[in-house]
């Protein structure tokens, strides 16, 4: 692989960070190859040793998405951050089952939550407006326990959904071969300078 | 061919490593990553998430520089705050590694 195709995977990849950080991310990888170019290796060589830039780029922005959601603790980024690891795995055709498991069922306590919710309100105002069987009275505690349930269970499991962003960070930075060498191609005398600083 | 373990062990000391590397003086992306792959055998393209984590972190900050021949250079510098975590680690990684040869002996 050449230079050029390196840099269109590695920014294809990149899409959905934000420009400033993507250019900036670019910006590396080019001056990596500028500077390797010029200690004499040659683009495919440079290419070689950079490893696939899809798995970089994917690397990055989870890398960016993670250090948002540990700076601003927001929803957006803790989804990104579990989304992220999700897509990394993927990519390497691995599942890590017992966070998407996790994730599942998150997922699907949201639902039923909002569900509670919405039930609980339609129980609500039919108790109001209407002559439910039970009398008014229940029919609107009822409603507003549903109510009070639902939001409970969307706040658990928003706290989850915490937890889970955090169990995918560390999975992320203790598991992830995030710094594995992957097929280096031995670095040849001459090829490189520091040996004269 | 490294396996999980040492990539992990590498992984934890590889900040300290970039740290050492530019209290030498200031450089650039490339030069850290060739000298870290030849040192420590590390991936040469992974160094630059670490760098960005790092400069995250406020250990590093970056400023272009002209280069000899080309367009300027990215080069990265230590802040305070980057040399205060160098002292930190370095302090950490002596001590342990003391530990660690002492156990070893004590097992040969």
């Amino acid at each position: 692989m050449m230079r050029a195709e390196f840099i269109a995977r590695l920014r294809r990849g990149l899409e959905g960070v934000p420009a400033e950080a993507a250019a900036a991310i670019v910006d590396d990888y080019e001056g990596y190859f500028a500077d390797g170019r010029q200690a004499g290796r040659s683009e495919e060589q440079l290419a070689l040793a950079l490893g696939d830039p899809a798995q970089l780029a994917a690397e990055l922005r989870l890398e960016a998405d993670i250090s948002r959601w540990q700076h601003t603790r927001s929803r957006g980024a803790a989804l990104r951050t579990v989304a992220g690891v999700l897509g990394l795995l993927a990519l390497d055709g691995l599942l890590m089952l017992p966070l998407a498991l996790v994730a599942l069922l998150v997922a699907a306590g949201f639902v039923l939550a909002a569900l509670a919710v919405v039930y609980g309100a339609f129980t609500l105002t039919f108790g109001l407006f209407d002559e439910p069987a039970g009398g008014m009275l229940a029919a609107v505690l009822n409603g507003i326990g549903r109510v009070a349930g639902g939001v409970a269970g969307i706040t658990f499991c928003a706290l989850l959904t915490g937890l889970l962003a955090d169990g995918c960070a560390r999975y992320a930075r203790t598991h992830r071969r995030f710094l594995r060498p992957r097929a280096v191609p031995p670095i040849t005398a001459g090829s490189s300078s520091h040996e004269s600083n | 061919m490294a396996d999980a373990g040492e990539v992990q062990l590498k992984r934890g000391v590889l900040e300290l490593c970039v740290l050492a590397f530019l209290s030498r003086g200031d450089n650039y992306a490339y030069e850290i990553a060739t000298y870290l792959a030849q040192e420590i055998d590390m991936g040469e393209g992974t160094i630059y998430p670490l760098m960005r984590r790092m400069q995250g972190d406020d250990l590093l900050e970056d400023y272009l520089s002209d280069s000899p021949s080309g367009p300027p250079r990215r080069y990265y510098r230590l802040t305070r705050a980057g040399r205060a975590r160098l002292a930190e680690q370095r302090t950490t990684w002596e001590r342990f590694s003391r530990s660690i040869d002492r156990v070893l002996k004590a097992a040969r």
